[in-house]
């Protein structure tokens, strides 16, 4: 977060906006990636946010999206029903509450209203991070708050 | 006054229209109790600018009456996640400066 050193204005990082979202919304979370190979990267992010304690599972999708995304694995149809097969398993076999698809593009590769129609069909919380981040930072805005100048000293 | 004045009143209306629009926009808003905010979305990278005006539209659906937004992309190197951006600290920083410069509000690092 070294853009935090440099500005005075609020910093809103879309993963660490969306764990602790997550974590008032339910006790189990699990996490579906889109490229298995950036796992690490994302459970580090996980641990830096501190939000690793609920965390069920990271599955990945079979057919990875990757940069750039000049070829894409699955058409909308298809992306939806995986996250469906993949988030149906981590809430039957490991009790999860809530899935977070570690995807802020998701809704440009997936039908309208996809994760309004995985929610109802699964009986579970399904997060869009992207409107997450987002509306975190206008909450900032509007409350007039910004990151800590102690933990975050302007360089 | 002539028909030539009339047409430059005319004209000269027409030039300003968009701006009066535009202030009575936010004088609207902020009669409303809502306040204009620039948030800046800085995306990991290696995206397509049919991508950042696709994130950008699905985002402003969210938006508060009053917030507008831009997608900047850190274009140096090729990384997939926000969380990577700090390996590539300087551009990050030399970025986040140049938002905060430009007067916006707050910044996003996309990407989980």
């Amino acid at each position: 977060m070294a853009a935090r050193s440099a500005v005075r204005i609020p910093v809103v990082g879309a993963a660490s906006a969306t764990y602790h979202l997550v974590y008032q919304l339910g006790g189990k979370y699990a996490v579906i990636s889109v490229n298995e190979k950036i796992n690490p990267t994302f459970l580090r992010a996980i641990k830096l946010a501190d939000c690793e304690n609920r965390l069920t599972s990271m599955r990945s999708l079979k057919r990875p999206f990757s940069v750039p995304m000049d070829r894409l694995p699955y058409t909308p149809g298809e992306l939806e029903e995986e996250i469906a097969d993949i988030a149906a398993k981590q809430v039957e076999e490991e009790g999860a509450q809530i899935i977070v698809v570690a995807f802020t593009l998701l809704n440009l590769f997936v039908k309208p209203g996809a994760l309004q129609r995985l929610s109802s069909r699964l009986n579970v919380v399904f997060v869009d991070a992207q409107a997450i981040a987002f509306k975190t930072a206008e909450m900032l805005v509007r409350l007039k708050l910004s990151h800590s100048e102690r933990e975050y000293p302007l360089l | 006054m002539q028909r030539r004045q009339w047409r430059e009143l005319a004209w000269n209306s027409l030039k300003t229209f968009p701006i009066v629009c535009k202030l009575c926009t936010i004088h609207l808003i902020q009669l409303k109790g809502g306040i204009m905010m620039k948030i800046a979305v800085i995306a990991p990278g290696a995206l397509p600018e049919e991508a950042k005006t696709a994130m950008k539209a699905e985002m402003l659906t969210y938006a508060e009456p009053g917030t507008t937004l831009e997608v900047f992309a850190v274009e140096e190197g090729k990384i997939a996640v926000a969380a990577d951006l700090d390996l590539k600290a300087p551009s990050t920083v030399a970025l986040a400066r140049k938002i905060e410069n430009h007067g916006f509000d707050a910044i996003i690092l996309d990407g989980t």
